[in-house]
């Protein structure tokens, strides 16, 4: 038989625990010492293990002085069993085992056995001591009260100082005593002679049975489960005699945030009872709090309360049992813990198909795609016959009610159905998005909750949707909901996603490679960049550059960035770029990205390449008609430090006008602010040559200061195909004073299709445009209207 | 006078119109007293040339080897030759005045590379057809029915080609336009011809009309042959390309609504090219008519001819018929029938309609109409007095010379307003 000499220490100074039993003795039972090293306050729990059974669980908690003497703090961690903590199965499981099997001590929070300074008890020892001083009463549980030893405090005394001396972990017992006479169920004395009340449990199951005359129990509170998961905190139990629980932590009473009662014929018929006098419990607290010890109180008048401290090992396996032995806490748990990924995990493990005779919904998946990481979306039909709800619930937690589906009658639903479930079958067609990361490869299913139970009414494998935010939006905006709920359905299912796609999206793209090509000798101090992103025709090119080759301001003071933002153009542009340079003595130069980034982004691009201290956005397929006119803009820019941006009058090429400024209107179909062309399509008004002041002018052709550009951090890139970047940046500008002018005798062409008008040729195009459009009020639709009411103002 | 004449062929190789007006302008060029030195620069194909190089064809003549990359706005297909060889022949022969007559297969971007290398010249751009209007090879007849098309605009054009967008067609005008620009005057054979460009966007002050010059009436007519055999017989011409342009068909439906009376006065002759190289539904189409010709019918198909057999077999009729379905320029077959002096029976349109005085030198009938043309070939067997009295009233085309040294005095005048303009601008 090995004995040690020196403390068992396990793990580091930070996070380990040391440890020793130095006594052992048939009478007074088992002690030692059990050290959180750097938390010498806070008590370790230990277990006594015999063979592969445990047989008791405690903490160490009280203080020992030779060791707070050796670290200068006070260590709690007294390490004490005695033989009146067995309880009855402890004594079953003793009985079972063979003599010479020894026992082990460990640390629960760590699995570590620790060591032994003097031999190591076996069982056969332990039955003779126990033997010695009187085993405890059959039938009853945790009624043996440990009884302290001399020299060492009394367990009302470790109670009440020991725990209260520590912030952390110590919790006052309730005051003793509190079972009164006046319950009518017994004398008090005969209650007082059978147990104390307010005792702390160490181990479940605990419980705590006042017994009345006969030594039939009139009220009484036991735990099964206590433990701690995700940070939430679970207590599972019975009680007898009472309809309710009170809890309590500290003085405190903590009100569950969700408790199913249920009924306990086991329990009832165990001690002897009518079932309806025994209840169980489920009960789950959400709001983070420290591991404590926590009370249950049954009763009223005449009360047993009992104190436990949670365990957090097995957790989730205990929570997995209780969801599975009772569909109402699973129901609960849908019902109340909606932002507990957790619990909704664990309750998804466990749902069943929906009994035979279960009449209270219905429905179906037709499609569920998921980006990972990002979330997913699904369509299909559902009702249900209320109080029943039905939620969206995947397997890895994440959970949204179908109450906050986009939902739309469907024909074929109220006539399969109509007959049976009358006008629940309306509204049966749904569309709901789930903006928390999902896993693509796990499982997605519709789950109906009623008081009772929570039952998978539909399931489906999860497909993989586009990452790619167009091709998403391709996907989800055909997906066929009614067009005039296609704004409440944007922001509330698809925006969210299309929003992270895009952002990520943006993300990538900082890394794309870029190169840039120079044609000709470029301009070493330009006066002004023009910035030119080409995109699906590269053709235009040749047209400006022949323009640009007659105005000698563009030729001589300005550099041209073609930004090609098409790479399947890259040898075709670059090809011809040098023929164009030749014939036209244009320098310019070609960033020719990997990727496409639309507008904004190859506009950004080309702008941070640029080095002139003015910049041009202009579009490829802007045509200048005469020389002159960038000089004069740039002439109106540098003339006034309130001029934020210049534009020009566009032109389309039958001579119709394109664009003269932009002014904002409010469109109720898209329940949003967008920019309107007044004019457009007309004959032009006769020109003035004084610039005159606008709301926003296009991005087509904009000139800015490249400082301010970069102050209001260029055009917005999270637009969903370009759209209302334009506007956005003119009204950054505005926000910050500046004014937006427009010279209306600088006349360019715009090749812009007519056809491209803001109804949309397709449906997807009509979706994209409320999609911008929807980001752009969000943004701005505040600032429109207050510019809109002093406009007002002042005409009043 | 140093003087360039570029041609999108050479007459060794090919025998259009334009390359052979070209020609004959050099040829006159080099022999006249006020050139200095002359050059001809034609396009070839020939694969014996290296793509964008240049090589002498004989003393003077060079051949280019160039195309067309995009036929939608005539731009080169080796634009690299352009800012190259051509620069390089440009800067070593320094033309003071460039007669260019086209850009076809040349590419329009020659013309600003003539400005850009040589400031100060001279440039004359002699207008051969409608191609810088009109996409469908300048025909200016509507694509789908061959109606005959007014005026353009990018979306009349558009719908021509559904496949090319409106704003395609004002880039194309604007482009071609821009290159035009650098042309100090342009040259048009026919005032038909002027007037489409003027309403397309030239300045009318910078078209000047000069006609194709012809070789003398003696070099081309040979005796006249008597109509004084005793018969009443009248021999009606058809000379050159044979498309479904020229108008063979027509000529073909009128002859088969003849009566049988009229045959009996009347032979057709058809002297024409390239028949095999039509569609087939097109030759089906001629075919068939001819199978329809009534037994007593004379038609004598004579086939292709080279350009040297053209005088001697217009000699033989006494008549020559252009029934073009298109507007036509200033058709080289009405200069050569006049310059034979017979008189021409035509469509009364456009350039044939210029150039062929109705009732005067001819007779003018309406387009693409059969039974109109078959009515003015009765007319003719009917009154045998017509045709000697129209002969008389045709007056020569002029010659090459007489084009030539209107050519010279065009060069002059512009030059002269260039100096002109020159000194204002010093002094302003």
């Amino acid at each position: 038989m090995t004995t040690a000499t020196l403390p068992t220490v396990f793990g580091d100074r930070h996070a380990g625990f040391a440890g020793l039993i130095d006594h052992a003795d048939e009478q007074d039972g088992i002690r030692g010492w059990i050290l959180r090293i750097h938390q010498p306050n806070r008590p370790v729990q230990w277990c006594l293990m015999a063979g592969d059974d445990a047989i008791l669980s405690g903490l160490a908690d009280a203080v020992r002085q030779d060791i707070s003497a050796a670290l200068g703090r006070e260590a709690r961690c007294t390490l004490h069993i005695a033989w009146t903590q067995l309880t009855a199965r402890a004594f079953g499981t003793i009985a079972r085992l063979p003599p010479s099997a020894k026992l082990r001590l460990i640390l629960v929070e760590t699995g570590e056995e620790v060591q032994w300074a003097v031999p190591r008890p076996t069982v056969g020892w332990l039955s003779r001591a126990v033997e010695r001083c009187g085993r405890p009463e059959e039938g009853a549980e945790a009624r043996a009260i440990p009884s302290a030893p001399p020299g060492l405090p009394s367990s009302r005394d470790f109670e009440s100082r020991g725990l209260a001396a520590d912030g952390r972990s110590a919790i006052p017992a309730p005051p003793a005593g509190r079972i009164t006479d006046d319950a009518g169920a017994g004398s008090a004395s005969d209650l007082r002679a059978v147990t104390p009340a307010g005792r702390v449990a160490t181990t479940v199951p605990a419980s705590y049975v006042v017994e009345g005359r006969e030594g039939r129990p009139e009220v009484g509170i036991a735990f099964e489960h206590l433990f701690v998961v995700d940070g939430t905190l679970c207590a599972a139990g019975w009680m007898i005699g009472a309809e309710t629980v009170e809890f309590r932590i500290g003085e405190d009473l903590a009100p569950p945030s969700l408790i199913v009662v249920l009924d306990r014929p086991d329990v009832a018929s165990g001690y002897g009872i009518p079932a309806e006098r025994a209840r169980g419990f489920v009960a789950v607290w959400l709001a983070p709090r420290p591991p404590a010890i926590l009370f249950a109180t049954a009763g009223s008048d005449l009360q047993a309360s009992l104190g436990l401290r949670p365990f957090s090992d097995g957790a989730e396996r205990q929570a997995t049992d209780l969801l599975r032995a009772h569909p109402a806490f699973a129901a609960a748990v849908l019902r109340g813990a909606r932002a507990h990924p957790a619990w909704l995990r664990l309750a998804a493990g466990v749902l069943q198909e929906t009994p035979e005779e279960f009449k209270e919904a219905r429905g179906f998946i037709e499609q569920a795609k998921a980006v990972p990481n990002i979330g997913g979306m699904l369509i299909g039909w559902s009702f249900h016959v209320p109080p029943c709800e039905v939620v969206v619930l995947t397997d890895d937690g994440v959970m949204r009610s179908l109450d906050e589906a986009s939902r739309w009658t469907r024909d074929d639903i109220t006539a399969g159905f109509g007959a049976e479930f009358g006008a629940f079958t309306y509204d049966a067609g749904y569309l709901v998005a789930l903006h928390a990361p999902v896993r693509a490869t796990g499982r997605v299913c519709l789950v109906a909750i009623v008081e009772t139970g929570a039952y998978v009414i539909a399931r489906a494998a999860w497909e993989t949707a586009p990452a790619d935010a167009v091709s998403f939006a391709r996907w989800a905006f055909e997906l066929p909901t009614p067009a005039y709920t296609f704004s409440d359905r944007l922001a509330a299912h698809d925006a969210p996603l299309i929003e992270r796609l895009i952002k990520r999206r943006n993300e990538g793209l900082r890394y794309a490679r870029s190169d840039v090509l120079a044609f000709g000798q470029p301009n070493p101090d330009p006066h002004c960049s023009l910035i030119i992103p080409v995109y699906g025709r590269y053709d235009f090119a040749r047209h400006q550059l022949l323009s640009f080759a007659e105005d000698a301001f563009i030729r001589s003071k300005c550099e041209i960035v073609y930004v090609l933002d098409d790479p399947r153009l890259a040898d075709a542009f670059v090809g011809e770029a040098d023929a164009f340079v030749r014939l036209y003595d244009v320098p310019f130069r070609i960033v020719v990205g990997s990727v496409n980034r639309g507008f904004s982004g190859a506009t950004n691009l080309g702008a941070r390449l640029g080095a002139a201290p003015r910049l041009l956005l202009l579009n490829s397929d802007v045509i200048p008609l005469a020389a002159g006119w960038l000089e004069r803009m740039c002439e109106t820019l540098d003339g006034s430090e309130t001029v934020g941006a210049v534009g020009a009058r566009l032109l389309y090429p039958n001579g119709s006008l394109q664009h003269e400024g932009m002014d904002f209107e409010w469109e109720p179909q898209l329940d949003a602010y967008v920019n309107k062309h007044p004019g457009m399509g007309y004959p032009p008004d006769p020109v003035d040559c004084r610039p005159r002041r606008c709301e926003a002018v296009t991005g087509a052709c904009l000139l800015i200061r490249r400082a301010e550009f970069e102050a209001v951090g260029m055009l917005d890139e999270e637009f969903l195909i370009g759209d209302f970047e334009d506007s956005d940046l003119c009204l950054k500008l505005r926000e910050r004073g500046r004014d937006i002018v427009l010279f209306r005798d600088l006349v360019l062409v715009h090749l812009e299709r007519q056809s491209l008008s803001l109804t949309g040729e397709t449906l997807f195009r009509d979706r994209v445009v409320r999609y911008n459009a929807w980001r752009h009020q969000r943004r701005w639709g505040g600032l429109i209207a207050r510019n809109q009411e002093s406009e007002r103002g002042s005409h009043a | 006078m140093r003087v360039l004449v570029v041609a999108n062929a050479h007459p060794d190789h090919s025998v259009g119109g334009a390359e052979i007006a070209a020609y004959n302008l050099f040829q006159f060029l080099a022999a006249a007293p006020a050139v200095e030195a002359a050059m001809f620069l034609a396009r070839t194909a020939l694969k014996s040339i290296a793509p964008g190089s240049i090589s002498a064809r004989r003393p003077g003549e060079f051949l280019w080897r160039q195309d067309i990359g995009d036929w939608f706005t005539f731009s080169s297909a080796y634009p690299r030759a352009i800012s190259d060889q051509l620069r390089t022949l440009l800067f070593r022969h320094r033309p003071d005045v460039i007669f260019v007559h086209h850009y076809l297969h040349l590419g329009i971007e020659i013309l600003r590379e003539f400005r850009r290398t040589l400031p100060d010249c001279t440039i004359i751009m002699t207008l051969h057809e409608f191609g810088a209007i009109c996409n469908r090879q300048g025909q200016m007849l509507k694509a789908d029915s061959n109606r005959l098309c007014f005026s353009e605009s990018p979306e009349d054009c558009h719908l021509c080609f559904p496949e090319r967008s409106a704003e395609d067609f004002w880039l194309r005008r604007l482009y071609i336009q821009k290159h035009l620009g650098v042309v100090d005057s342009f040259v048009a054979p026919s005032h038909f011809l002027r007037e489409r460009y003027v309403a397309w966007g030239l300045a009318p002050e910078r078209i000047d009309v000069i006609e194709n010059g012809q070789p003398g009436r003696d070099a081309l007519a040979p005796p006249r042959r008597s109509r004084s055999r005793g018969e009443r017989t009248v021999t009606v011409g058809f000379f050159g390309q044979i498309n479904p342009y020229k108008g063979l068909d027509v000529l073909l439906a009128a002859a088969t609504a003849l009566d049988a009376a009229v045959w009996r006065g009347l032979v057709l002759e058809v002297h024409g090219a390239n028949l095999d190289e039509q569609s087939s539904s097109f030759r089906v189409r001629i075919d068939a008519l001819r199978e329809r010709l009534p037994e007593t019918a004379r038609l004598h198909w004579g086939g292709p001819y080279e350009r040297t057999e053209l005088a001697g077999r217009m000699a033989r009729v006494d008549c020559v018929v252009v029934p073009s379905i298109w507007w036509e320029n200033s058709p080289m077959v009405i200069q050569e029938a006049f310059a034979c002096g017979k008189p021409v029976i035509c469509s009364g349109i456009g350039g044939m309609a210029e150039k062929v005085r109705d009732g005067i030198d001819g007779l003018h009938f309406e387009v693409g109409n059969p039974l109109a043309l078959a009515e003015r070939l009765t007319q003719l067997v009917a009154e045998p007095d017509l045709l000697s009295r129209l002969a008389e009233g045709i007056i020569a085309p002029p010659t090459y010379a007489e084009s030539g040294a209107a050519y010279i005095a065009l060069a002059d005048r512009v030059a002269q307003v260039r100096r002109t303009a020159t000194t204002i601008a010093a002094l302003v």
